[in-house]
C-alpha cells in the first residue's frame, strides 16, 4: 500500500475538471460508504474507548489498550485506502456519464 | 573536559549544523512560507517522507508525550489517537480547502474566511484568533529548548537563562536562515529524530529491565492503575479522552501554518492520497511513551514530569550521547518554532494589521513590520515560558481549545450554503471566550469533559443559530474564480 501511495501515477482523479461545474458540486458531498469507512476509525480508537482500556491481557508484552491503538494505526490506514478507492471508482463514473 | 561541556557542545554542533545548511540550502532553493511542510511537492518520495514523519516529532511529541506517560500515565494515549483521527478528517476536507484555494489564489486561512465570507472583520478576527494562539504552542517549544539546555548541562545552567539562550537561538535561526531553508534542515532533524527514537525507546527498557515485555511487566505488577485511563489523574477519564481526541482532531489542520500548507500541493489527489499514508507515521510514538513509562520506576519523583527523558537519557547514556539526542530535540523544537514565527509575524501583519490599521501599507512596508512582530511574539512566548509551569502537553491543550474554534466556519463554509458571516463570526467569539474563561478559571475539565470540546460544541450551536436568524448570504466560493491565478497553477502543476 505504501508503494501504490508513493509511486502510481496520478489517476483519473486528476484530470481538470475546473470547468465542470456539475462535477465540482458533485465531490462537494463525499461519498456515503467513504464516509462509513471513516467512522470505523472513529469508533475503534475514541468512542469505544471503555471496551478497551484495560491492562490485560498483555499483547506481545504489552498493555491491552497500548496494544489496540497500535493496531489501529495500520488499520486505519487500509479504511482510507478504501474510502479512497471508493471515490476514485465514483468520480469515474462520474466523469464518464 | 567536564560531561556536561561535552553534552553541551555536541548540542551546539548539531544546532549549528542546522544552521548551515539553513543558510546554504536557502541560497540553492526558492522556497515561500507553505512549500516547507508535507505539502511541498519539489522533493522526491524520501524527502517526503522524512518531511512528513518530522510533522509528528515537535518538542511536544518528544518531551511532552514521555512527560504525560510519566506523570500522567493512561490519558496520554489520547495523542496515538488524535493523530491518527486527524488524518481522517484530513481526507475529506484538505481537498475541498485545495479547490477553493485554487479557484480564489487563497494563501492563508484568513484569506480563506474573506473569500467565502466576503467580511474584512471576520478575516481580522481569524487572523489575530491565530497568533494568539501561536504563542502557547511557541511558548512549549521554547520550554522544550530550555527544558534541554538545562538538563544536558547537568542543571549548570538555570531554566530561565536556559530559555533566555534558546529565545536567541531561535530567533537568530529565524532571521540568519529564514523560512526557505526550513525543509532541509528538517531532514536534518528528522534523520536525528528517528536514531534518537529508536535508540532510546528500545534501548532504554532494555538496559534497566532486559526489554520492552520484562519492563511492562514490572510496571503492570507495581501500578497497574496508572496505565489505564485516569491512570495517575483524577478527573481525565474516558469522557476527557473522547472530547479531548475529538477537539484535537478536528483542531489539527486550523493551525494557520498547516492550514496554509494546504495550498501549496499539487492536486487534491495528491492530499487524499498523502492522508492515506499519514497515520503511518504515528507508529513511532508509542517509542517515547516506553521512555516515560521506564522512567516511572527507575527515577520516581521527579519535580516534573517533562524532564524525564532526558534525565533518565543522561543517566543511562555517555554525555556525547545525551548531545545527540539534546541537538536531535533542540532542531526539533528550533524547527517548528521558526515556522510558527514567521507564520504568525506573516498573519499579523499582512492580515490583521494591514487590512485594520493602515490599507494603504506597501508590501515591503509589511515584510518590515512582520520582522519586527518575530522578535515581539517571541519575547511574549519567551515571558509566558518563565513564568508560567504548564506541563508540555498541558499548554498544547490550552492552545487547541483556541485554535480548534475555527473548525465549525470552516466545515459550514465548505458543506453548508446557509453559513453566515455573522454566525461564524459570533461563533468564534463564543467558542474562544467561553473556551478561555474555563481554562483560566481552573474548569478545564468541565463536567469530565474537555473544556475546549465544552466550548467547541457551543461554538456549532451558536453559529448555526445566528446563520438561520441572519438573512441569507452570496457563498464567496460560488463567484467566478480569478482565471489568471487559476491558470498560473495549471502552468506551474
Amino acid at each position: 500500500m505504501i508503494f501504490w501511495v508513493l509511486f502510481s501515477r496520478d489517476g483519473p482523479t486528476t484530470v481538470d475538471h475546473s470547468g465542470d461545474a456539475a462535477y465540482i458540486s458533485r465531490m462537494k458531498i463525499p461519498r456515503t460508504g467513504a464516509l462509513l469507512l471513516a467512522l470505523v476509525p472513529f469508533i475503534a480508537i475514541c468512542f469505544s474507548v471503555p471496551l478497551w482500556d484495560r491492562v490485560y491481557p498483555l499483547v506481545l508484552g504489552l498493555p491491552f489498550n497500548l496494544f489496540w491503538l497500535i493496531c489501529w494505526i495500520p488499520l486505519t490506514s487500509i479504511c482510507l485506502w478504501g474510502a479512497y478507492r471508493l471515490q476514485d471508482r465514483g468520480s469515474d463514473k462520474g466523469a464518464s456519464e | 573536559m567536564k560531561p556536561s561541556m561535552i553534552a553541551l557542545a555536541v548540542i551546539f554542533g548539531i544546532v549549528l549544523l542546522g544552521a548551515i545548511i539553513g543558510i546554504c540550502s536557502g541560497r540553492r532553493r526558492q522556497m515561500n512560507l507553505e512549500q516547507w511542510t508535507v505539502a511541498g511537492r519539489g522533493f522526491g518520495v524520501i524527502f517526503v517522507w522524512l518531511l512528513m514523519a518530522g510533522e509528528v516529532y515537535t518538542t511536544f511529541a518528544f518531551l511532552g508525550a514521555s512527560g504525560w506517560a510519566y506523570s500522567r500515565g493512561g490519558p496520554t494515549l489520547y495523542i496515538i489517537a488524535y493523530l491518527t483521527l486527524a488524518y481522517v478528517i484530513s481526507f475529506f476536507i484538505l481537498p475541498e480547502i485545495w479547490e477553493a484555494g485554487r479557484k480564489f489564489a487563497l494563501h492563508t486561512e484568513s484569506d480563506f474566511f474573506q473569500q467565502r465570507y466576503g467580511s474584512k472583520p471576520l478575516a481580522a478576527l481569524v487572523a489575530i484568533v491565530g497568533v494568539i494562539f501561536i504563542v502557547p504552542y511557541l511558548q512549549l517549544q521554547l520550554t522544550g529548548l530550555g527544558i534541554i539546555v538545562e538538563v544536558a548541562s547537568l542543571h549548570a545552567i538555570s531554566r530561565p537563562l536556559a530559555m533566555l539562550i534558546a529565545f536567541i537561538i531561535v530567533a537568530g535561526f529565524v532571521f540568519s536562515s529564514g523560512i526557505r531553508a526550513v525543509a532541509w534542515v528538517s531532514v536534518l532533524k528528522d534523520s536525528l529524530m528517528l536514531i534518537a527514537a529508536f535508540s532510546i525507546g528500545i534501548g532504554i527498557p532494555y538496559h534497566y529491565f532486559g526489554g520492552i515485555r520484562p519492563m511492562f511487566k514490572a510496571l503492570t505488577q507495581a501500578k497497574a492503575a496508572h496505565l489505564t485511563m485516569p491512570g495517575s489523574t483524577s478527573n481525565l477519564g474516558h469522557a476527557w479522552y473522547i472530547s479531548t481526541v475529538l477537539l484535537t482532531a478536528f483542531g489539527f489542520y486550523m493551525w494557520p501554518h498547516a492550514f496554509g500548507s494546504v495550498f501549496t500541493a499539487k492536486s487534491g489527489d495528491t492530499l487524499r492520497r498523502n492522508a492515506v499514508i499519514m497515520p503511518l507515521y504515528t507508529i513511532t510514538l508509542p517509542l517515547l511513551f516506553f521512555v516515560g513509562f521506564t522512567a516511572i520506576l527507575v527515577l520516581p519523583g521527579l519535580k516534573s514530569g517533562d524532564l524525564a527523558l532526558l534525565t533518565l537519557v543522561s543517566q543511562t547514556f555517555p554525555p556525547w550521547f545525551l548531545g545527540v539526542v539534546g541537538g536531535a530535540g533542540a532542531l526539533t523544537a528550533m524547527v517548528p518554532a521558526a515556522i510558527l514565527i514567521l507564520s504568525a509575524a506573516t498573519l499579523f501583519a499582512k492580515n490583521f494589521f494591514r487590512p485594520v490599521f493602515k490599507p494603504a501599507m506597501k508590501d515591503d512596508e509589511v515584510a518590515k513590520l512582520a520582522k519586527v512582530m518575530v522578535v515581539v511574539i517571541t519575547g511574549i512566548a519567551l515571558y509566558f515560558a518563565i513564568y508560567s509551569s504548564t506541563t508540555l502537553v498541558g499548554l498544547l491543550l490550552l492552545a487547541y481549545a483556541g485554535i480548534a474554534q475555527f473548525f465549525p466556519g470552516v466545515v459550514c463554509g465548505l458543506y453548508w450554503k446557509r453559513a453566515t458571516t455573522a454566525g461564524v463570526f459570533a461563533g468564534i467569539v463564543a467558542g474562544v471566550g467561553t473556551a478561555m474563561a474555563l481554562v483560566f478559571s481552573k474548569h478545564d475539565p468541565f463536567i469530565g469533559l474537555n473544556a475546549g470540546f465544552v466550548a467547541l460544541c457551543l461554538n456549532v450551536l451558536v453559529t448555526v443559530a445566528a446563520s438561520v436568524l441572519t438573512p441569507a448570504q452570496q457563498d464567496g466560493f460560488n463567484e467566478p474564480g480569478s482565471r489568471a491565478a487559476a491558470s498560473a497553477v495549471a502552468i506551474s502543476s
